[in-house]
C-alpha cells in the first residue's frame, strides 16, 4: 500500500459550484488536507445598492437556481422588518408551502442525484437507471413534485414570480392546490421506496463533536425567521446575525469561513433536526428511528439522511398547509405598504442551513446597503476540519489512498454545498 | 424547452419569437398590468417565455432583451401619458441590461 502521496481533486464532482480538495499523505501520516473554494464572486450585494425595494427579491433569487425561493423570502423579509410590513396569513402560509417545495426539490436533487451514486459505488445515476430503476424513478418524481409545489405557490419552479414585499403578487389557484393535495397524496409512499434504499445503504461510522446553528421557534419546525440557535446553548435575535456567523476570510479560498463558540460550526438538515426535531411530523420522527438519526447525531454523512426525514416532514406539513389554504379566502394576499427607512434581518432556513440577507434602506424604500451570509459559507470551515478528521480516521483504519479519496469526497458533498452561492 | 424539441425533431432551425410578451400575455387572458398602474416592459421584450411573470402579476422586466422591431417612442408615450414614475421605469430598463441601446 502506497505510504506516500497527494489526491488532488479539482474539481469535484455532484456538487454545485467549483472547489478543489487536497490531501498529502507521508509516511502514512496526514500532512495536509484542504477544502479550496475557487469560484469568482459575483458581487450582488453591490448591484443590490441603490435598487427599490419592490425589485430586490427578483434580484437576489438569481443568487440560486436551486434555492431561489429561500433568497426571495430572506430579502423579503429583512425589507418588511426593515419597513414595518406586516403581510396578511395567506401570504406567509402559501410562502411556507413555497418553501417545502424549494427544500423537497433540493433535497431530492442531492440525495438521488448527487450523494446516492457514492453510496452504490457508481459514479453517476445512469448506472443506476439500470440497477436501481425504481429509486431514480423515485427520485425524479419527488424532484418533479417539489418544483410543482414552488410552481403553483410562486407562479414558477424556478426563480419565483408572485413572491414580493407586503405579501403575494398573486394568490395561488385553488384548483391548482386541490390537484396539488393529490399529487402530494399520490406520491407520499414514494419516500417509503426511498427510505428502504437509504435504510440499505452502508453510512461510514464516523463522527466529529461540532456546533450546530439553527433557526428556531417556538411552535414548529424552523423555515422562515425566528431566533438563531446553536447546540452549544447560544441564543440570539434574528438581526444580531453577525455575533452568530463571524466571518473571516482565508487566503486559499474565495468563499469565506465563519465561527461561533468553536473552531467551526455547522447549519443544514443535520442542524436543523439535532436542534429542532421535537418539531417533527410523527411520521418523520418514524422514519428518523428506522434511519437510526437520533438528536445529537454528529457524524457529517448523516446530513443526507436528516434531508430525507426533512422531506417526510414537508409533505405531511404541506398537506396540512394546503388544507388550511383552501378553507381560507384567497383574495386579499398583499398588504399595501409605504416605503421607509430601515435596517434589519431577514433569516431562513435554506435547504442547506440559515441564510441571511441584512438589508438597510432609505426613505424612499431603496437599498442602502445590503448583506449576504449563505449556508455554505458557514458550512466552510466544518468541511475543511472534517475533511482533516475523515482522512485520519480513514488513515487508521488501514484505508489505501483510492478508499480516502473516496470517503474526503463523500463527506464533502454530504454537506450538499452550494459554492456559486457561497461566492454570491 | 417543447419549441426546441419540435425543431430539432422536425429539423428546422431553432428560432425565437419575433413578437414581444404581449402576445402570448393576451392570449393568456391577464389584465394588462399598465390597467393595473405598473409599468410593465411587455410591449418591447421579446415573447418566449409564455409571459409567466405578467401572469403572476409581476411587470416584465425585459430578461429576453427586445422584441425584433419595437417602437421605443410609442412605449415612452404610454408610460408618460399615464404619468407613471420615470426612476421606476428606468430602473426597470436597466435591470437586465438589455435596453441601453434604446435608452433615451
Amino acid at each position: 500500500m502506497k505510504r506516500d502521496y497527494t489526491i488532488d481533486i479539482h474539481h469535484l464532482t455532484r456538487v454545485e459550484g467549483h472547489a478543489n480538495i487536497s490531501i498529502t499523505v507521508r509516511e502514512g501520516q496526514l500532512i495536509e488536507a484542504r477544502w479550496t473554494v475557487v469560484e469568482t464572486p459575483r458581487f450582488f450585494e453591490v448591484m443590490l445598492k441603490g435598487m427599490s425595494a419592490e425589485r430586490v427579491p427578483f434580484l437576489t433569487s438569481r443568487i440560486c437556481g436551486i434555492c431561489s425561493i429561500s433568497h426571495a423570502l430572506a430579502s423579503i423579509r429583512a425589507l418588511e422588518r426593515a419597513m414595518d410590513i406586516r403581510p396578511p396569513a395567506v401570504a406567509e402560509k402559501t410562502r411556507l408551502l413555497a418553501m417545502h417545495g424549494e427544500t423537497l426539490q433540493s433535497h431530492a436533487l442531492h440525495l438521488f442525484f448527487l450523494a446516492a451514486p457514492d453510496f452504490a459505488g457508481t459514479a453517476s445515476i445512469l448506472p443506476l437507471m439500470e440497477s436501481h430503476p425504481d429509486i431514480v424513478r423515485a427520485g425524479l418524481q419527488l424532484k418533479e413534485l417539489g418544483n410543482e409545489i414552488s410552481r403553483v405557490t410562486t407562479g414558477r419552479c424556478t426563480h419565483p414570480v408572485s413572491l414580493v414585499v407586503g405579501g403575494l403578487s398573486k394568490a395561488p389557484d385553488k384548483a391548482a392546490l386541490a390537484a396539488l393535495q393529490k399529487m402530494i397524496r399520490e406520491r407520499k409512499p414514494l419516500l417509503e421506496t426511498a427510505c428502504a434504499f437509504f435504510r440499505s445503504l452502508a453510512i461510514p461510522d464516523f463522527s466529529r463533536e461540532t456546533e450546530f446553528i439553527s433557526l428556531s421557534n417556538s411552535t414548529s419546525y424552523p423555515s422562515i425567521g425566528g431566533c438563531l440557535i446553536s447546540s452549544d446553548g447560544i441564543k440570539r435575535d434574528e438581526n444580531e446575525y453577525l455575533l452568530m456567523t463571524n466571518e473571516y476570510t482565508k487566503e486559499f479560498s474565495t468563499s469565506k469561513f465563519t465561527r461561533l463558540s468553536r473552531e467551526t460550526s455547522a447549519a443544514g438538515a443535520l442542524a436543523r433536526f439535532n436542534n429542532s426535531s421535537a418539531f417533527l411530523h410523527p411520521e418523520a420522527l418514524k422514519a428518523a428511528e428506522s434511519l437510526g438519526l437520533r438528536p445529537v447525531c454528529h457524524n457529517p454523512f448523516m446530513n443526507n439522511i436528516a434531508q430525507l426525514v426533512e422531506c417526510v416532514h414537508i409533505l405531511e406539513d404541506a398537506e396540512l398547509l394546503i388544507d388550511s389554504l383552501l378553507d381560507m379566502e384567497l383574495s386579499a394576499v398583499k398588504t399595501p405598504w409605504k416605503a421607509q427607512a430601515g435596517s434589519a434581518t431577514g433569516a431562513v432556513e435554506a435547504p442547506r442551513g440559515i441564510l441571511y440577507h441584512h438589508l438597510e434602506t432609505d426613505a424612499e424604500g431603496r437599498v442602502v446597503r445590503a448583506d449576504c451570509i449563505i449556508p455554505t459559507t458557514q458550512n466552510n470551515a466544518n468541511i475543511n476540519l472534517d475533511l482533516k478528521a475523515v482522512a485520519e480516521w480513514a488513515l487508521e483504519k488501514g484505508k489505501n489512498d483510492r478508499e480516502i479519496e473516496k470517503l474526503c469526497e463523500m463527506v464533502v458533498r454530504s454537506y450538499d454545498p452550494c459554492i456559486s452561492c457561497s461566492v454570491h | 424547452m417543447e419549441r426546441i424539441i419540435i425543431s430539432l425533431v422536425t429539423g428546422s432551425l431553432v428560432t425565437l419569437p419575433k413578437y414581444p410578451v404581449c402576445v402570448e400575455c393576451k392570449a393568456a387572458l391577464n389584465t394588462c398590468l399598465f390597467e393595473l398602474g405598473e409599468i410593465c416592459l411587455g410591449p418591447i421584450t421579446r415573447a418566449g417565455c409564455h409571459a409567466v411573470c405578467t401572469t403572476g402579476k409581476t411587470p416584465c422586466l425585459g430578461c429576453r432583451g427586445p422584441a425584433e422591431e419595437i417602437n421605443m417612442e410609442a412605449f415612452l408615450h404610454l408610460v408618460g401619458e399615464r404619468e407613471l414614475s420615470r426612476s421606476d421605469l428606468q430602473e426597470k430598463l436597466a435591470f437586465y441590461n438589455a435596453f441601453d441601446a434604446f435608452t433615451p
